[in-house]
């Protein structure tokens, strides 16, 4: 069963699209980081898995064949905004207490224990918690529900990095144990590789890399050698990224089997990081030819 | 082991015990009214405020007005308005029509107080303060979250137009006794019965919601609802009651023109002016074979039977000696819970229309 299944989705703004022939399908289980740059389409894709936007074009479905927003669908996603909106007059005690009333299936000792545990006051406003303990807050509710499948916009954005740790500890542990499937975006790369076993990568609204990590690593390589030979190789492979320092260069490279290492050159695996940065860098390179993408880099001024 | 658990180990599990699985009865509609109650008690307590200041002001100030009116009643006044205190009493009774005004003042626009303040933050502080991301995405659909709001609002401000309208009502009906201006005819007095002024609120609430949801926007959808809910209950009140009072009216020629004029009257029967109780719509006067009487002739006819009052000759005397007669058109009585049955199940049509846009406007929301 897909946990998240898109087929042509379109999502139109006005005149301009968010998101644009979105075709994706990830099977449930998986931890899914959704990355990309500002205004890529990631809040728009999230919002249209919970019904909070309607496609332009296309299909979205979740957990199976349920249409993305639905009764069923509902009841069995849990979402935390971006920014995690919750009503700020109202005490957490409150807050907790809307949340158990608008969903059937509500672990009201779990949700107690975790904010408890977090230190967060019941007494106090919503609206008088920090950002972090807030994003807590919204994450507590949403877990609570013991969801199927869980959607997070940015959920780490406003923590400090032990409560990001302490998060996703909580989010995969939840994973782990009930099956759930995950699906956030975020903007921290370097926490990736710990955290997520599926990426997603949008650019202007288009999906630009999307798969489980291991397989992405596995079908990419950096090759670094000599500035001089590097349209030669380039010829050879589809080079996702270019980076010079004086005379060498280092070419993120993508294939679909082992990749020749050319005389002179070495290869090594580039890390999640390294790759995800890469392609945020230059989004337009995906399916190109290497020398194009050279030629392109290149006149783009962004060689280092 | 899953990649999903490898990672857990990796992190380490700091979640407290998270395998246990609450699912609750039904009773949905119950917790949705605790939900409602938790984010809009103070709109609750406000509107109770507001309405308890209402009725204690209408009470307060209506008993001077009845106990004025007890007397008026044991002194005979009502059978026989000539006696020689009755005038002295009247004239009392209508010098405390100023609370009157200002309390029926505030009935008029409480559909404007309801969806100014109730009606239009509902949907559109949600929406522009970003919680409908919260709300809308549980397993609640968003159609019974708005359902639950507008009837548990909506049942209390129907029930605050009915307590005021009946409190309104029997303060009234001093004034109404003695003719003091104050009929249930009246415009003001028409839309604030109990049934319609239920039925108006209900109909402020569900605008200011509709207005809400398509404004998004808290204070525009305020501004916008005090307009177009402002408008139509001053239009309704200024014209359209009095047009609506016009529809299929009786005829009758029995009235003696004392007091009355020809042409568009629009105002209730007094005393003695008219069919006891009964809303006066047009008169006229007509010659032999039914002629109509012209604009001159009949302020000549009208004057004749001004000056005829001092006279020995009776008014129906004076317009047999002219071969005229004098016909007045007029809803009666009877007709006035008609009319306030047609027009609040008219309003409650627009409040259900209200309603079910904003729902289809909430389902389609992006």
């Amino acid at each position: 069963m897909n946990a998240l299944e898109t087929f042509g989705l379109g999502v139109r703004y006005g005149q301009s699209w968010a998101v644009r022939d979105c075709t994706l399908s990830i099977e449930e289980g998986h931890v899914v980081a959704l990355v990309g740059s500002n205004g890529a389409g990631k809040t728009t894709l999230l919002h249209c898995a919970v019904g909070l936007t309607e496609a332009t074009c296309g299909t979205i479905s979740v957990l199976g064949d349920l249409r993305a927003g639905s009764d069923e669908a509902l009841a069995r996603v849990a979402f935390v905004a971006q920014d995690t909106p919750l009503y700020r007059h109202l005490t957490v005690t409150e807050m907790v207490e809307v949340a158990a009333n608008l969903n059937r299936s509500f672990d009201l000792p779990f949700a107690t224990a975790r904010l408890r545990q977090l230190d967060i006051p019941a007494k106090r406003r919503v609206g008088k918690l920090s950002g972090g303990q807030q994003a807590q807050l919204a994450l507590t509710l949403a877990l609570a529900r013991h969801p199927d499948l869980v959607i997070l916009d940015e959920p780490l954005a406003r923590l400090d990095p032990v409560a990001r740790h302490d998060v996703m500890a909580l989010v995969l542990s939840m994973a782990a144990e009930e099956g759930i499937s995950v699906i956030f975006s975020s903007h921290v790369v370097s926490e990736l590789e710990r955290v997520a076993d599926y990426l997603v990568l949008m650019a202007h609204g288009s999906l630009q890399l999307t798969g489980p990590i291991d397989e992405i690593l596995a079908s990419h390589t950096v090759l670094a050698g000599p500035a001089d030979d590097a349209d030669r190789v380039a010829t050879q492979c589809s080079v996702v990224h270019v980076e010079q320092a004086a005379r060498r260069v280092q070419l993120l490279v993508r294939h679909d089997q082992s990749v020749d290492i050319p005389p002179g050159w070495e290869a090594s695996p580039p890390s999640l990081d390294e790759l995800v940065l890469a392609y945020l860098r230059d989004p337009s390179v995906v399916g190109r030819s290497g020398p194009l993408a050279l030629a392109a880099t290149r006149a783009g001024g962004t060689l280092r | 082991m899953t990649a999903a658990q490898a990672q857990a180990s990796a992190v380490g599990n700091a979640a407290p015990d998270i395998t246990r699985r609450h699912v609750r009865p039904a009773r949905q509609w119950g917790r949705l009214a605790r939900v409602v109650w938790l984010e809009h008690s103070g709109a609750f307590v406000a509107m109770w405020a507001f309405s308890i200041a209402c009725a204690a002001t209408i009470v307060v100030e209506g008993r001077p007005a009845r106990a004025t009116l007890a007397t008026y009643v044991a002194d005979h006044c009502v059978t026989d308005p000539i006696h020689v205190p009755c005038g002295t009493i009247a004239n009392n009774l209508a010098n405390t029509t100023d609370p009157f005004s200002a309390a029926l003042f505030v009935l008029e626009i409480l559909p404007v107080i309801v969806g100014v303040f109730l009606g239009a933050p509902l949907v559109a502080r949600e929406l522009e303060s970003g919680t409908y991301r919260f709300a809308f995405t549980q397993a609640t659909t968003r159609t019974r979250v708005l359902l639950a709001k507008v009837v548990m609002l909506g049942v209390l401000v129907t029930g605050d137009g009915v307590v005021l309208g009946l409190l309104m009502a029997r303060w009234a009906r001093p004034f109404e006794v003695v003719g003091a201006g104050v009929s249930m005819w009246n415009p003001g007095t028409f839309v604030a019965s109990w049934w319609l002024l239920a039925a108006w609120s209900l109909l402020g609430l569900c605008a200011g919601t509709l207005i809400g949801a398509v404004v998004r926007k808290t204070v525009p959808a305020m501004a916008t609802t005090l307009v177009v809910v402002g408008g139509l209950v001053v239009a309704i009140v200024v014209v359209g009651v009095k047009q609506l009072l016009s529809i299929a009216p009786e005829v009758t020629s029995s009235v003696t023109p004392r007091g009355l004029g020809v042409g568009a009257l629009g105002f209730p029967a007094y005393s003695g002016e008219g069919p006891r109780g009964s809303w006066l719509v047009r008169a006229w006067m007509t010659a032999p074979h039914g002629r109509l009487l012209g604009p001159s002739q009949s302020i000549r006819m009208l004057a004749l039977l001004d000056a005829a009052k001092t006279s020995s000759v009776s008014a129906p005397r004076l317009l047999a000696l002219h071969h005229v007669s004098y016909w007045v058109s007029f809803q009666p009585a009877w007709r006035d819970p008609i009319f306030q049955g047609v027009v609040g199940l008219l309003v409650l049509v627009l409040a259900t229309i209200a309603i079910l846009l904003t729902v289809h406007r909430l389902r389609h929301l992006v």
